[in-house]
């Protein structure tokens, strides 16, 4: 008896050591899995909103540094020409000055005038090869980290200004490597902030629109309550509906949601009333951005909008940029490129909502439009049509 | 009851089919009808949309040049007169005032004057004067290449519209012809995608003649299609290089820029960055110029056409990677689960 008792003990003691080890091996596991679950999250998390914002944000700024590291101290290939060539405008002025023994000023203007006017035929065509002047005029653009941080995201948003370019051949280098990366990203970037915005504008939308009408059939519950007309349940009032029952026809409007939207041919389609919406949407966005830089730059409202238009549909011509108008301080300047540089990016999503939005309901809208006008067939007629 | 729908709806589309092949003679309005039909079913055609975007982009180019060519951009002009007398006043000055002409101090006098009249040459030139006249600026080859700048949304910069008109003319011609270029983008892109699949089916069936012959046969069968989806996408990427690869040669050799250079352009503008700082035949003179913006017109085009060809072929191959990959993570998550509830 005592050795049963003994061997019970021992082996409750076995099964307990058992356990523990057990329990040790699969807390070792289960840690193990979390450490693998943690990554999965943390790359399913780079896909999603805030990590796609981030990612940009953080490739944006470490685009800024490493072109400003590369360009900030450059000089333009050009520029020694250009101070070479007038230099040597100086002395021939002083050739004319010099060897006009009586000073007439009429010979003297025109003899300058001339060479003056060579020497300007001569700006604009280094000037058009590229020569800014930037080096030797402190007013115009030049490579700050705010400068640095349009030109990044002009590159990735396929705007390209072209106020600012490189000129040194690890810049143009850079530039491109970082544009065959960055594109794609900036892609990704409107795919998701696009399809975020566009449910939630869904949800808001469908919220407000539903409103009214929950207000409408709770004003008319107190009616069907007085009616004595039965103590049925109240799809069967509905199918009342088709019989001519006046009492039935007040209690219609106590249907559920669904059944109503199908028998109510005025029922609003929450893809078509989207678009109208979108569109104010966008239109206020431009509207507003055209006000906001015409009056921060001095730009007219036709200017500003065409700057707003260009600039959000990515051609981006540069002849309009914020900051760029001279006068300013180098801090307004920086701000304004801070402000525009956010205006853009938040354009950029706007646009892709909108297109997320838009792109269903256009396709349907059009193919209605189609056949109604005859003008297109079902698919399966089509290709004998096409033959 | 969907399928109900769809029934009755192809027969109703049989039923107009055949009543328009059997009675289009007594009936000229179901002609007309059907010639639109063929009309608009043509238009979406890789040609129809072809032709659409380049008589566009023709008529574009003539409206902007209607519009700017004419219009006298006096202000710029009268602007650089005004520079260039007030610095001639300017040397004056100093050479008057110096009683005793003095070389050195003069020269330095004269070359601060001239410095600031440059860089206010510079700021006129950024504004837009180049010494040439509008009518001169905006001949036809370069505003093709302006209405090809808008509606690709690559937006070079080098020549833009200056008037108020010109600017919102551009506005309504983008409007209206990114959606027509979106078109040609998405149709390009399919014609093209569809031809070199064919043509790399034609390549592997050369290379391996034995075992891959039958899986090639059905086309749209992904499983036994697998091991070949994923090969184009490199080649494509090949493609693409390719062809950047020759317009680099190209512009280099013509215009006369480092290769570093003309790559640069030819991957901002592919892009549709566009950046502008270089744009092929937009220097002053030479009527040869004139030929190298059309043929610079076609490149882009043509790129175009690539990069979505491109497109096509890598989002397929990589909707096929990501549903194994999901498949694959599905799968070790239930390995995971299995393995910890024992």
């Amino acid at each position: 008896m005592h050795s049963t008792y003994v061997k019970m003990a021992m082996d409750r003691q076995r099964a307990e050591l058992r356990h523990r080890r057990n329990r040790r091996l699969r807390s070792a596991m289960v840690l193990k899995n979390k450490l693998k679950d943690c990554c999965r999250k943390i790359t399913a998390f780079f896909f999603t909103q805030i990590g796609v914002c981030g990612l940009i944000v953080g490739y944006t700024i470490v685009g800024a540094f490493m072109f400003i590291a590369l360009e900030a101290e450059a000089q333009h290939p050009l520029t020694q020409q250009v101070i070479t060539r007038r230099r040597s405008c100086v002395d021939y002025l002083w050739n004319i000055t010099h060897h006009l023994n009586v000073l007439n000023y009429d010979q003297w203007r025109q003899d300058v005038n001339r060479t003056v006017f060579e020497y300007q035929a001569q700006m604009v065509r280094h000037i058009r090869r590229g020569y800014d002047g930037t080096d030797e005029n402190p007013l115009l653009m030049r490579w700050t980290i705010p400068a640095a941080l349009m030109y990044c995201i002009t590159i990735y948003t396929t705007i390209g200004y072209g106020n600012l370019t490189p000129r040194t051949a690890g810049g143009k280098f850079a530039t491109v490597i970082y544009a065959m990366v960055g594109i794609p990203l900036m892609l990704l970037y409107m795919a998701n902030v696009g399809e975020i915005l566009a449910t939630s504008f869904k949800f808001t939308y469908k919220k407000m629109c539903k409103c009214p009408r929950r207000r409408r059939r709770g004003q008319l519950t107190p009616e069907v309550a007085t009616i004595p007309v039965s103590q049925e349940p109240v799809r069967d009032k509905k199918r009342k509906k088709h019989k001519t029952d006046p009492a039935a026809t007040i209690t219609v409007s106590v249907i559920p949601v669904e059944p109503a939207e199908e028998d109510d041919p005025t029922a609003y389609d929450p893809q078509t009333v989207s678009v109208t919406s979108c569109l104010v949407v966008m239109s206020s966005f431009v509207i507003g951005g055209a006000i906001l830089f015409s009056v921060w730059e001095g730009w007219g409202y036709v200017d500003g909008s065409y700057f707003c238009f260009t600039s959000l549909l990515t051609i981006g011509f540069g002849d309009f940029v914020p900051g760029q108008t001279i006068a300013h301080s180098q801090d307004a300047v920086d701000s304004k490129l801070i402000i525009c540089a956010v205006y853009l990016l938040l354009g950029m999503a706007l646009l892709a909502m909108c297109f997320n939005l838009m792109q269903e309901s256009v396709f349907m809208k059009i193919k209605r439009l189609g056949r109604r006008l005859g003008l297109l067939r079902d698919r399966s007629a089509a290709p004998a049509a096409s033959s | 009851m969907a399928l109900d729908r769809k029934r009755s709806v192809r027969d109703r589309g049989s039923v107009r089919s055949r009543g328009s092949s059997s009675a289009s003679s007594s009936d000229p309005r179901e002609k007309l009808k059907d010639c639109c039909r063929q009309f608009v079913a043509f238009m979406f055609t890789q040609v129809g949309v072809g032709a659409l975007v380049v008589s566009y982009a023709i008529m574009g180019a003539f409206a902007f040049m209607a519009i700017e060519g004419e219009s006298e951009n006096s202000e710029n002009n009268d602007h650089v007169a005004h520079l260039r007398s007030s610095c001639l006043s300017r040397l004056w000055n100093v050479t008057d005032h110096l009683n005793v002409l003095e070389e050195r101090k003069w020269k330095l006098d004269v070359r601060q004057v001239l410095l600031d009249h440059q860089q206010a040459m510079a700021l006129a030139i950024k504004g837009g004067y180049d010494g040439r006249t509008n009518q001169e600026r905006w001949t036809f080859p370069s505003a093709l290449m302006f209405s090809l700048s808008v509606f690709t949304m690559i937006g070079f910069g080098h020549l833009v519209p200056r008037t108020q008109w010109g600017k919102i003319a551009t506005m309504l011609y983008a409007v209206f012809g990114i959606p027509v270029y979106v078109l040609y983008f998405m149709n390009m892109g399919q014609v093209l995608a569809s031809c070199f699949k064919w043509f790399y089916c034609k390549l592997v069936r050369c290379v391996n003649s034995a075992g891959a012959v039958d899986e090639l046969s059905d086309d749209m069968d992904e499983e036994s299609y697998s091991g070949l989806v994923i090969v184009p996408s490199t080649a494509c990427l090949w493609v693409w290089l390719t062809y950047l690869a020759v317009g680099t040669i190209m512009f280099a050799e013509w215009e006369n820029w480092e290769y570093l250079d003309a790559c640069y352009f030819c991957v901002t503008s592919l892009c549709k960055i566009g950046m502008g700082d270089f744009v092929p035949g937009a220097n002053l003179q030479a009527s040869s110029n004139q030929t190298k913006l059309i043929i610079n017109f076609v490149y882009l085009l043509v790129g175009m056409g690539i990069i979505a060809m491109c497109y096509n072929l890598m989002k397929e191959e990589i909707l096929v990677r990501l549903q194994e990959l999901k498949a694959d993570l599905i799968e070790r998550l239930q390995d995971v689960s299995g393995r910890m509830r024992r």
